[in-house]
């Protein structure tokens, strides 16, 4: 039972329940009336107690509550599985056997795998040759440090 | 109830693990930036000829204007370097030039597979471009190097 009723007219019930005016009728169309209603007072919560509702009341709420726990917890583990699964697929996808040959060149898509290893082959040349030219650099410079290294050493240098 | 939110934790956990073993580099593959007409990308994965014949299973590379990369490509590269086994790196003017890393190897199907991840900012080039080389397989390090050099010739 779930009584549409306002607030003064509950709580004229009820003093009415506790001066034992009402009809059986009556109390118990107040009994579930208590026992459903979302209106809040003090004298509605001590109705409950009177009549026994308090302890069943609170028992309900509990496993709502518990049980919505659950539920979000493990829509939170099925939601970590998602994110993480979607984020493997993303990680691993250079080595999926089904992405097999594949390469993006001057804004268009090449799937020949010569033409793709040619490009490869191109990369790898300007790559080591680029290496090369920095190792030459890098011994220029330390010829540019070898004169005063031997200088440092000789035997002419003060000693401090 | 309670068992199953563990396992389903348990789950999870354990994948997010496996996800990590994954590259910081590999956010640059995918035909991310294919619609940019000055990138280079190329990525072979499978059962191709050249990946069989040198024990491989993955070969990319990427290659794009230095001006516009370096500093997206740079940390990442740096990023998966800094757990490396083995590395070679060159420092000038404050920028990475180059680098090769021996990168930790992961299990695979029961297979050892080996990781390996060169960089270059070639500044110095008439087109100064950074260039990615990413490859793995069970192919050895002293391999590595010689099919790197084999290429080029």
């Amino acid at each position: 039972m779930n009584e549409r009723i306002d607030l003064p007219t509950l709580l004229a019930l009820l003093e009415r329940y506790y001066e034992c005016s009402l009809s059986d009728e009556d109390e118990h169309r107040l009994r579930g009336i208590i026992a459903t209603t979302r209106l809040r007072h003090p004298a509605i919560d001590e109705a409950r107690a009177v009549m026994g509702f308090r302890r069943a009341r609170r028992a309900t709420k509990g496993n709502f509550a518990a049980r919505w726990k659950v539920y979000g917890a493990v829509a939170a583990g099925l939601a970590m599985l998602v994110a993480v699964g979607i984020t493997v697929q993303g990680t691993y996808r250079q080595g999926d056997p089904g992405l097999s040959c594949i390469a993006y060149a001057n804004g268009t898509t090449i799937t020949d795998e010569d033409v793709i290893l040619g490009i490869i082959t191109d990369d790898i040349r300007e790559f080591n040759d680029g290496v090369a030219a920095d190792n030459e650099s890098m011994l220029d410079d330390l010829d540019d440090i070898a004169p005063i290294i031997d200088l440092y050493e000789s035997e002419s240098f003060p000693k401090l | 109830m309670k068992r199953l939110i563990l396992i389903v934790i348990a789950i999870a956990t354990v994948v997010a693990a496996y996800a990590q073993a994954g590259l910081q580099i590999n956010s640059i593959f995918g035909g991310k930036y294919s619609a940019d007409s000055t990138v280079t990308e190329t990525m072979m994965s499978g059962n191709q000829r050249f990946l069989k014949k040198h024990y491989l299973s993955t070969f990319a590379t990427f290659k794009g204007p230095a001006a516009k990369y370096a500093s997206v490509i740079q940390p990442l590269v740096l990023a998966d370097g800094a757990h490396a086994t083995g590395r070679n790196i060159r420092y000038s003017d404050g920028k990475l030039r180059y680098a090769f890393f021996i990168l930790p190897s992961v299990e695979r199907n029961g297979q050892t597979i080996n990781r390996y991840l060169y960089y270059i900012n070639n500044e110095g080039a008439r087109k100064p471009s950074v260039i990615v080389i990413y490859f793995e397989g069970r192919i050895r390090p002293e391999k590595a190097s010689e099919l790197i050099n084999s290429m080029s010739k």
